[in-house]
């Protein structure tokens, strides 16, 4: 039987903040690809920086973000668990007390 | 690839600059989110306020999201610091250059002296430049983010998740072997801290990662001390007794811990002077009165291998144990020198301090009963020739509680236990402690304090006894005992006597551990 001392709200907080990292996450990666916009022709290292660059924000933040989405999902559909639980526990209350 | 005057006249070193620094503001974010993703399974999520299947996956997979991210942050700061570096380099190069045109060289027919002095400057920088991409290309590799592809991916996050998990020797010795030999040696180097003391890995790494630990942290003590000294030093100056008086206890503590870590450092420094067998430092741990695991000869490729578990008052800065451990070594050298018996000491708990004020208290040997357990796992996943060595665990006065309580409680990976001036192990017969009866052995020397009345049984107003369980020794025990001498008329000192050069009890135990039952006396 699961014990919950924890509030929805502080579940669907959790989930919130990690949807929010996936958020300002992007706009770091972006300012590093802005920045490597700018790099200088004519060195095979600045090539390998931009392509590193372009590579993060192309590949990684992508799969970064699809498994932060899922784990938010997840911790809302739990937030609502713990929800379903109150509701049972109280009505169970209630026909007692009936 | 070439680098030509004008290029590097001409380049924009700032923008390179400028992506090296957002790289290192995006590690330092990826950091910032691990933190707060830490703080919410701490506090809000933590198992006291959420419990149950659901809550135990959601905080599996925010552990699966902060490997994820922590993935990233290396190699995200090893890139600022890769561009940093080139930076400065290409700087160099190009102030280099600079001066040499403000020689008026002409770069398009210059001297022969000025085009050597012109080619050397462009070859450093053509240099800079491949070490920034080789630099670059090493983290750039790295694999996209993804919990079950990067446990795959990086073996020292697959240690990390399946010790965390608390999965059985076998299972880290599974893994450990999967892993090609280039994995395990950068396992080594990188995580020392995962592979030391690991119950699983094979005892040849484990003391190669655990002698890196050791290095590092005696020269992290030693700048420690030297700070502190420092510190003492301008607080005296300055007058500020209560400031000084605290850092002498700081640096008390820190010279104590650098003097047993230095006594580790030289017990394991070379083979031992008798046998010939190298040491192997298997585990230890310098805090409290610290934890060590050593071992003469290596265990996974012994014929016999015998661990002995100290008893009250054993801790890292005291010699005794580690003594006691080479004196059972040279003797079962002596008693089967065609075999390789490796002998290991096993301090891998907080002893009781006192042998009478804390020796009656079962805490000590429950707190340490699983982890002997999952040493001697560890010691049985990791033998190369598991059936045919034969294993035996030494408890000696409270060691011997440890053994009996850890062979209760989680089951002894061993084939036969010695219990040397046992207080009692916490069973009531030999047969409880998961082996044959026949396999258990057990002595007391005639006038041990031990068992004089009242020092480990403390006696109940009821007629029962606050104890440690019957006597090994006892007939009722039913295990095999064998003769072990006084050598004093003190009860203490009799206590200790057991590896005294000549008390038939040394030989005992060597032709047990040996194989050698029928020389038993």
């Amino acid at each position: 039987m699961p014990r919950f001392h924890i509030e929805p709200d502080e579940v669907r907080t959790a989930a919130a903040s990690i949807r929010e990292s996936t958020r300002t996450l992007r706009e770091r990666m972006l300012l590093v690809s802005e920045a490597a916009e700018r790099l200088p022709d004519g060195f095979t290292g600045a090539a390998a920086v931009a392509s590193m660059a372009e590579a993060w924000a192309g590949t990684h933040l992508p799969a970064h973000r699809e498994v932060f989405e899922e784990l938010a999902g997840h911790l809302e559909a739990h937030a609502e668990e713990v929800v379903a639980a109150d509701e049972r526990s109280a009505e169970d209350f209630d026909a007692h007390r009936r | 690839m070439r680098i030509d005057a004008e290029t590097l006249r001409e380049a924009d070193f700032d923008a390179l600059a400028a992506v090296g620094e957002q790289w290192a503001a995006f590690a330092a974010h990826l950091t910032e989110q691990v933190e707060a993703l830490e703080e919410t399974l701490g506090g809000g999520l933590h198992e006291d306020n959420w419990d149950g299947e659901s809550a135990e996956a959601a905080r599996d997979r925010i552990r699966a999201a902060v490997a994820g991210l922590e993935q990233r942050i290396g190699p995200a700061g090893r890139a600022a610091a890769a561009i940093a570096d080139a930076v400065e380099d290409f700087h160099a190069c190009r102030d280099e250059l600079e001066a040499l045109l403000s020689e008026n060289v002409d770069l398009d027919d210059p001297s022969p002296e000025d085009a050597a002095r012109l080619a050397a400057v462009l070859g450093r920088a053509a240099a800079v430049d491949e070490e920034l991409a080789a630099r670059i290309g090493l983290v750039a590799e790295t694999e996209p983010v993804g919990a079950e592809r990067l446990a795959a991916a990086d073996p020292a996050l697959a240690l990390a998740a399946l010790l965390d998990s608390g999965a059985s020797p076998k299972a880290v010795n599974d893994l450990w072997e999967s892993l090609s030999g280039a994995e395990q040696a950068a396992l080594i180097e990188g995580r020392p801290d995962l592979v030391g003391p690991a119950d699983g890995v094979p005892a040849d790494a484990r003391d190669e990662a655990n002698r890196r630990r050791l290095d590092v942290d005696l020269q992290n003590l030693d700048a420690d001390i030297s700070h502190v000294e420092q510190q003492l030093e301008r607080a005296e100056r300055n007058g500020d007794e209560a400031a000084a008086e605290t850092l002498r206890e700081r640096l008390d503590g820190l010279t104590d811990t650098r003097r047993d870590l230095g006594v580790l450092e030289d017990r394991v420094d070379g083979p031992d002077r008798v046998t010939g067998q190298d040491h192997y430092l298997l585990d230890y741990d310098a805090a409290g009165d610290g934890k060590a695991v050593i071992a003469i000869g290596n265990p996974d490729t012994a014929d016999n291998t015998a661990v002995f578990v100290p008893g009250t008052g054993a801790d890292l800065g005291r010699g005794g144990d580690y003594d006691r451990v080479a004196a059972m070594a040279h003797d079962a050298h002596e008693a089967a020198p065609g075999e390789d018996t490796a002998m290991v000491m096993w301090l891998g708990y907080d002893a009781p301090d006192h042998p009478v004020a804390d020796a009656h208290s079962l805490s000590y040997a429950k707190d340490a009963s699983g982890d002997l357990a999952s040493f001697m796992g560890g010691l049985d996943a990791a033998n190369r020739d598991g059936e045919h060595a034969t294993t035996t665990v030494v408890g000696y006065s409270y060691g011997s509680t440890v053994v009996g309580q850890s062979a209760k409680d989680h089951g002894l990976e061993t084939d036969q236990i010695i219990a040397v001036a046992s207080p009692g192990m916490n069973v009531d017969h030999a047969s409880d402690l998961g082996i044959d009866p026949e396999d258990v052995w057990a002595t007391t020397a005639p006038g041990d304090i031990i068992h004089l009345p009242g020092v480990i049984d403390i006696p109940l107003p009821n007629g029962d006894s606050l104890g440690l369980g019957p006597s090994p020794v006892g007939e009722d025990f039913g295990g095999r005992t064998f003769d072990s001498d006084a050598m004093s008329w003190n009860p203490l000192d009799i206590h200790t006597n057991y590896w005294n050069e000549g008390n038939a009890a040394r030989d005992n135990m060597a032709f047990i551990i040996t194989g050698q039952t029928d020389r038993v006396s």
